[in-house]
């Protein structure tokens, strides 16, 4: 199958892309050895999976979610990478598909947020930047999912092997490079070597570790010595990443030079003014505690309690007559105070203001034990015996004694296991407890 | 070059970028990956108070960084 992995600096929008790709994660893991989630999809029409990677600024890692992407691409089998690229900041971003190009594996880059750059007054010519970075270059806005049909089109088929990026990095590097790629392990591929050797001397301990397996750990440091040495008496850099870095940033300026259109980096005055009021030194805090109370009102006020109204009507419908409750034997005997329909009332009027406040998880605390008393968990096998259930419309009490002492007589073991039974003549309402999982609409039948 | 901590910052100042030799490895990586550079432009857009982080500009985009590891980067007016 076709295995795509998804590369892109932080905030670029990898993930609204990956949801606009694949429609849902199908699996969620951890990378092994640190908590990074993996999120693999497979895409919309069904042609490959994509793998969502952390978002990184480059190949030489200094997080575990750098790591994690160094290590995925290099010692893990996909068919194609694609580098998903802010075009508002294109040149920072470039860095990486830069270091991407230098490895050599196919490649696609997904030119993102062209809407945003198109504000700022950025007009990029896809054409020409594909054409300087030798790779297929497609417009996409995550956002939207405009342009998401041809990136998925581009993606189900083999995208092309390009050969990898040289860059001149200056004869010392160079030929430090050519030294490291000489002695390296055989069975790393001959295309690879160059662009490992470059993130060894950038400083990429995992690069690093695979090449101290053939050669000595003194002479690579020495090599790595004698190369800042040689790099600072001779150019202007201060360290080897510097010069490393430097250079791509000329091929990049040189690339953006011809690619850009129209490059006029205007500062977006909207969210200018908007950061002037709101993060005022003095003003900044009163609006923030204006805009909580605003929260609070919505969810306790204005939104809150029409929902827990609404809620509240809604199990009281389901419940009309007579309150149904399971729970687990041992609870029986707080049964009766449950089965109070205040009880009821009180809970569901609380439940739709947790969800608003997003404590979700008081939410499901919660619930997990509404819904045992509603009954409402799963349906468990072996049914009540058809003949024993009163058949008659209207529910009287009495009907459901007889019933139970029916059941109780015939020896059903394999009925429904009633743990006990409280009826109420007054109300109407027989509270019954249960001592194995159904269904509430199956206790109903059984009971009319 | 002057440090930064000695400088008074008044929001808007520019400066140019001389050395980050002294600034924390680590640090000196992320502010490479986000562009700032030996000979790059910085803006001061104003400090959080009681001690709180420095918002610079760089390359159209804004960087927070803490007042005690943005005092080593050397800068010249």
């Amino acid at each position: 199958m076709n295995k795509v992995a998804l590369v892109g600096n932080p905030n670029t929008g990898k993930t609204s892309l990956f949801n606009q790709l694949t429609g849902s994660y199908e699996y969620i893991g951890n990378w092994s050895g640190v908590t990074v989630e993996r999120k693999i999809g497979i895409l919309r029409n069904r042609l490959g999976e994509l793998i969502d990677l952390p978002g990184v600024y480059g190949l030489t890692p200094i997080s575990k979610d750098e790591g994690v992407v160094s290590d995925f691409l290099w010692n893990e089998a996909y068919s194609s990478i694609l580098n998903i690229v802010d075009a508002s900041q294109l040149e920072r971003n470039l860095h990486l598909t830069v270091q991407l190009r230098e490895m050599g594996k196919p490649l696609l880059v997904g030119l993102n947020m062209i809407d945003v750059a198109g504000k700022r007054g950025t007009v990029i010519d896809c054409a020409e930047l594909s054409q300087k970075l030798g790779v297929d270059v497609i417009q996409v806005v995550a956002r939207t999912g405009q342009g998401c049909q041809d990136l998925l089109a581009a993606l189900s088929q083999p995208v092309r092997q390009p050969l990898p990026l040289k860059l001149d990095y200056g004869a010392v590097l160079e030929e430090a490079i050519e030294a490291v790629a000489k002695q390296m392990p055989m069975d790393i591929q001959e295309h690879h070597k160059r662009s490992l050797a470059l993130q060894f001397f950038e400083g990429n301990h995992v690069i690093r570790q695979i090449l101290a397996t053939n050669i000595e750990e003194d002479a690579l440091q020495a090599l790595l010595d004698d190369t800042k040495k040689l790099l600072i008496t001779s150019g202007n850099s201060n360290s080897i990443g510097n010069h490393i870095y430097r250079t791509r940033q000329k091929f990049i300026q040189e690339t953006l030079e011809t690619a850009f259109l129209h490059n006029e980096n205007r500062d977006d005055a909207l969210t200018e003014m908007i950061d002037k009021v709101v993060t005022n030194r003095f003003l900044g805090i009163p609006i923030f505690l204006l805009l909580m109370l605003l929260i609070f009102k919505l969810t306790f006020d204005w939104l809150g309690t029409p929902a827990s109204d609404l809620l509240d009507s809604f199990f009281f419908w389901a419940i009309n007559g007579h309150v149904l409750v399971r729970v687990n034997s041992y609870r029986c005997k707080w049964v009766y105070r449950e089965a109070d329909p205040s009880w009821h009332r009180r809970w569901s009027r609380w439940c739709p203001r947790l969800r608003t406040t997003n404590f979700y998880f008081i939410f499901l605390y919660f619930a997990d034990r509404g819904f045992r008393i509603y009954g409402t968990g799963s349906i468990g096998h072996g049914s009540t015996n058809g003949e024993n259930r009163p058949e008659r419309e209207g529910f009287h009490p009495d009907d459901y004694r007889l019933w139970l002492q029916r059941s109780r007589h015939h020896g059903c073991s394999h009925n429904r296991a009633t743990e006990g039974t409280a009826i109420d003549d007054h109300s109407n309402t027989a509270y019954v407890v249960f001592s194995t999982p159904c269904r509430i609409q199956s206790v109903r039948r059984r009971i009319l | 070059m002057t440090l930064l901590s000695e400088l008074k910052l008044q929001p808007g100042n520019t400066f140019y970028v001389k050395d980050l030799s002294s600034v924390d490895p680590l640090v000196r990586r992320r502010l490479c990956d986000m562009g700032v550079i030996e000979e790059c432009l910085l803006r001061f857009k104003g400090s959080m108070p009681f001690g709180g982080p420095f918002m610079f500009e760089c390359n159209g985009q804004r960087i927070g960084l803490r007042r005690k590891e943005a005092a080593y980067i050397e800068v010249e007016c």
